[in-house]
């Protein structure tokens, strides 16, 4: 137990809808979410095939711990071939639909082919409908939601569902659920909208069961006190995750201007002093914190913009509270672009929520746009007359909204940075790794950070290794491949329980494991733990090898490995890739080419 | 000798009341080192926090050996991860 031992298989091609019995010899070894959504895309699709293409397959897939009563446990994640990054694409989300959908008694969703017309999906346990979209296609998340609610008069339904930049293929579209959660990256939105899939609607009642109920309750309650009492929780829930912009700032690692430069003058105005600051007119940016399904961090941010703020001013229908400044959006918004309006990010943000989109992408390519304008590469004519010069908040706004609708310059920002840069004949300016833009954290700061960059399966993310210990104490390359290869074995498996990676802070993995042993069949020990890790990450690499992605896909821009860092702690320095990247593939048991050896492949059953 | 300190994140709770823009003066006595300064804020020996001088990183086992001076520009930034 732990698992549903369903999954709900559904061709929209064909429109049928199949219930098939889970494979458990696969729940053994890959455990759930991340790890078991990667095995069924690797068994049921050929790697090959173009994104965009209805042979692409894109799965749901919850874990064996999602909708219990484990703090956190309302994750899911959304895997397919990105449509962003060619390759695999895992993105994480919270909110309440992931549970929802195991409630409704369902491990993985799979879904194949193209609906014939713009169609949603209805899951009410085991009733389920393909159903015509034809009312919303064209219309925003926040009005899919509703028209969805309001449609089948049901206000406890969960949605997915992707804005119109999903429809059109933004290549950073993500899947918005319960208005503001996503799956945010490497373009799953755009995976679903090439389906003609517009949402999915859930209603669940089934309930989980755990394989030895006892054991569980007495697990959880010692985790949930665990985390009752941390200080990284207090202060994920007092400050939210936009702490990391004044640390960042002040070591010296906060990617300024499109990474030209490592400090932002302005972070004072978008930090989370400003965000809780009362201006004179009495409006305050933050209004509270969210938490998800069964989360007992809430790090969610709610806030609202200032009424008088040139954005909304005219524009009543945004005066309401919605999702807030998190780093990654204020980083991306902000220094990335210049731009210190913590209104005109929060607007941006609201944005990415209504029309589902990436905002790390999204800010990361705008980056790259103000610097080919400043450069002189692209002008007004090129960007519907909008000054795209970096500081400039009317530029992130517009740009914003433009892109979300398709319109314009929009449609070129939706391409992402490396397929806009190589348009405009400068590649090098593209911050990403396999066409994925960077988090908000500089890897000539940040060494071992830029190698978990470089090596990442799903491209540049912050999200799938942890190296930010040995990161702050030192900065070079020496000694960090062996903690970012143990850290991203760990978080694909914990990724593959259900629970979210922000209590990584306070669990250890003994407590992940005590959880998963407790409510799972099998003899699940650390070292197991370790091993369906190593074994998830093997398995996301054999995809994107498959898919044609090669050893050079481990790199960073020139950028980061030849301009130095201007300030900071790691000023004078540049990403020292070329030191880590060897040893990294030693100690994976991978050949000089970055191929897992046949020993590496057996030890790992693969 | 006074050092000038600013505290970044969560950890300016230990900072004293009515600090301005998160910076602080610590009266320490010549020879003072990182750990007696971490100590004089109130925070635990064993504060997890990043110590920078001079914008370079004092590596945690040196806290005990670091001398400071009134010239440094120290800053202790909280140790998150995330986001």
């Amino acid at each position: 137990m732990g698992w549903q031992r369903k999954v709900l298989r559904v061709n929209l091609t064909e429109g049928n809808v199949q219930v098939e019995p889970l494979n458990m010899e696969w729940a053994q070894q890959y455990l759930g979410e991340r790890g078991l959504g990667t095995k069924y895309l690797y068994e049921n699709m050929d790697p090959t095939v173009d994104a965009l293409d209805p042979a692409n397959v894109l799965i749901f897939a919850t874990g064996p711990l999602t909708g219990t009563m484990a703090s956190t446990s309302g994750r899911y994640a959304v895997i397919t071939k990105g449509a962003l990054t060619d390759a695999i694409a895992c993105s994480n989300s919270g909110g309440k639909f992931g549970a929802e959908l195991k409630f409704a008694g369902y491990d993985l969703l799979i879904l194949e082919g193209r609906a014939p017309e713009p169609s949603y999906l209805k899951i009410y346990d085991d009733h389920v409908e393909i159903l015509s979209a034809e009312p919303i296609w064209g219309k925003s998340v926040w009005q899919t939601e509703d028209w969805l609610k309001s449609h089948h008069q049901d206000p406890l339904m969960k949605v997915a569902s992707i804005g119109v930049a999903g429809e059109n293929c933004v290549r950073y579209a993500c899947v918005v659920n319960d208005l503001h959660r996503a799956a945010g990256r490497s373009g799953v939105g755009a995976v679903m909208g090439s389906k003609n899939l517009k949402a999915i609607a859930v209603r669940g009642t089934v309930g989980v069961t755990v394989d030895n109920p006892k054991k569980f309750m007495e697990v959880v309650k010692e985790t949930h006190a665990k985390l009752a009492v941390s200080d990284d929780v207090k202060e994920l829930a007092d400050y939210g995750t936009n702490a990391m912009i004044d640390m960042m700032q002040e070591f010296g690692g906060l990617p300024t201007r499109n990474f030209q430069e490592v400090q932002f003058e302005g972070v004072d105005n978008i930090n989370p002093a400003a965000m809780t600051k009362v201006k004179e007119n009495g409006h305050k940016n933050l209004l509270a914190n969210k938490a998800c399904f069964g989360c007992t961090i809430a790090c969610g941010r709610i806030a609202h913009i200032d009424k008088d703020h040139f954005t909304i001013s005219n524009r009543p229908e945004y005066w309401h509270a919605s999702g807030g400044l998190e780093y990654e959006t204020a980083f991306a918004f902000g220094p990335d672009c210049g731009v210190d309006d913590i209104d005109a990010l929060t607007f941006a943000g609201f944005l990415m929520n209504e029309h589902g989109m990436d905002p790390i992408s999204f800010g990361g390519t705008l980056a790259a746009a103000m610097e080919l304008y400043e450069m002189g590469v692209i002008t007004d004519e090129d960007t519907d007359g909008v000054a795209l010069k970096f500081g400039n908040p009317e530029a992130l706004t517009v740009m914003a909204e433009k892109t979300g609708k398709f319109e314009g310059f929009g449609q070129v920002l939706g391409l992402g940075s490396k397929r806009m840069c190589e348009k405009y004949g400068h590649p090098e300016l593209s911050m990403t790794v396999k066409g994925q833009e960077f988090a908000g954290y500089d890897s000539r700061a940040l060494q071992g950070m830029g190698l978990g960059y470089a090596t990442g399966n799903r491209g540049a993310c912050h999200m799938k290794h942890d190296v930010f210990g040995p990161d702050m104490e030192d900065q070079t390359g020496e000694g960090k491949a062996l903690p970012c290869k143990k850290s991203q074995d760990k978080i694909s498996a914990i990724d593959s329980t259900g629970l979210c990676w922000f209590t990584s802070g306070t669990w250890r993995i003994t407590d992940y494991q005590a959880q998963v042993d407790a409510a799972c069949e099998g003899d699940w020990t650390v070292a197991r733990m370790f091993e369906t890790g190593e074994r998830i990450w093997n398995l996301e690499r054999q995809f994107n090898l498959a898919a044609g992605l090669t050893k050079d896909d481990d790199s960073l821009p020139k950028r980061l490995l030849s301009e130095p860092a201007k300030s900071g702690v790691a000023k004078g320095k540049v990403n020292e890739l070329g030191r880590m990247l060897p040893e990294y593939y030693e100690i994976r048991g991978w050949t000089d080419d970055g191929i897992p050896t046949k020993e590496t492949l057996e030890r790992l059953g693969l | 000798m006074q050092l000038k300190v600013k505290v970044v994140g969560p950890l300016s709770r230990y900072l004293p009341a009515g600090s301005v823009d998160n910076q602080t003066v610590i009266d320490a006595a010549e020879g003072a080192t990182v750990a007696d300064l971490i100590k004089a804020l109130g925070m635990p020996e064993d504060q997890k926090c990043i110590v920078s001088i001079d914008d370079e990183v004092v590596p945690t086992g040196e806290r005990q050996s670091k001398l400071l001076s009134a010239s440094d520009s120290i800053k202790l930034i909280s140790p998150l991860k995330g986001g």
